[in-house]
């Protein structure tokens, strides 16, 4: 950056006669003060946490064990209703010869 | 915000605890699927509430009609590859109509038999439970069943008889 010579003038004038004069916040005082005081609410150990935020983590908690419950219970039914099919089919093909027909003709090469 | 991540980790925890305890109580209970067990009758044992006397008589009817079934199946086989073998030689007239004839005849005899067969097992079972066999079974049956005479071809499996279909 260049110098200019009358730099050392400027800083002096500018020292001299520029101020910036801003206007306080007229809530300053208090949101610092607030900041202090939540601060020191905010629990300092885990189970003082929860005891704190009770109701939000008991909902999120029941809310998550319920999905989850009805997540696994539905898959656990299609899986049963699957197997049964299974079963059903395992039966039908060991008395209907139309069915084991089906299964010997469909390797059958003539 | 420690204590954010620590909960949200013990709340999935706890889900994914519910939700392996209730598969795990779901399937205690079902019976599973064994390849190749030979046991065709694991639906029966488990689907109703059968004393043994009952299951006794349904495995005793069940292994009788078993060679009933064979017989039928070796001459339904018999029927239709002789149906294919004239079909290939580009048969008609008689000879194709007595080998449709024949199968179409097997094909009542079969659906007359384990028609019967079904009726004595729901018997056995009885009652409500009884007519829920029948209401399984049948539909499948029928399903399986032809109703014209068969002209299936042996690469091409026909949709109507059964397996290829499933």
């Amino acid at each position: 950056m260049k110098k200019h010579p009358q730099d050392a003038a400027l800083r002096h004038l500018l020292r001299e006669s520029w101020t910036v004069e801003t206007p306080p916040s007229p809530n300053f005082r208090a949101q610092v003060w607030a900041r202090i005081e939540a601060l020191r609410r905010e629990p300092q150990t885990w189970p003082a946490w929860l005891r704190f935020h009770l109701l939000g983590v008991g909902m999120a908690a029941v809310a998550s064990v319920a999905l989850a419950v009805i997540g696994a219970g539905s898959v656990a039914h299609n899986q049963i209703e699957h197997d049964r099919d299974q079963l059903v089919e395992q039966y039908v093909v060991s008395i209907n010869p139309h069915a084991r027909v089906g299964v010997a003709l469909a390797s059958y090469t003539p | 915000m420690k204590y954010v991540w620590a909960t949200i980790a013990c709340v999935l925890g706890l889900a994914a605890l519910a939700a392996g305890v209730t598969y795990y109580c779901m399937r205690a209970e079902a019976p599973v699927v064994e390849e190749h067990s030979g046991d065709s009758l694991v639906w029966l044992r488990h689907e109703f509430e059968l004393t043994p006397e009952q299951m006794a008589r349904i495995e005793k009817l069940h292994a009788a009609y078993g060679e009933v079934c064979e017989a039928h199946c070796a001459a339904i086989v018999a029927s239709r590859t002789e149906l294919q073998r004239l079909a290939a030689q580009g048969a008609s007239g008689t000879p194709l109509d007595e080998a449709k004839e024949n199968a179409r005849r097997l094909d009542i005899e079969c659906r007359t038999s384990l028609e019967a067969h079904v009726g004595e097992i729901a018997e056995i079972i009885g009652g409500e439970q009884g007519r829920r066999y029948l209401a399984t079974v049948m539909p499948r049956i029928v399903h399986f069943d032809h109703d014209g005479p068969p002209d299936l071809k042996p690469d091409e499996p026909d949709a109507r008889d059964g397996h290829a279909a499933h």
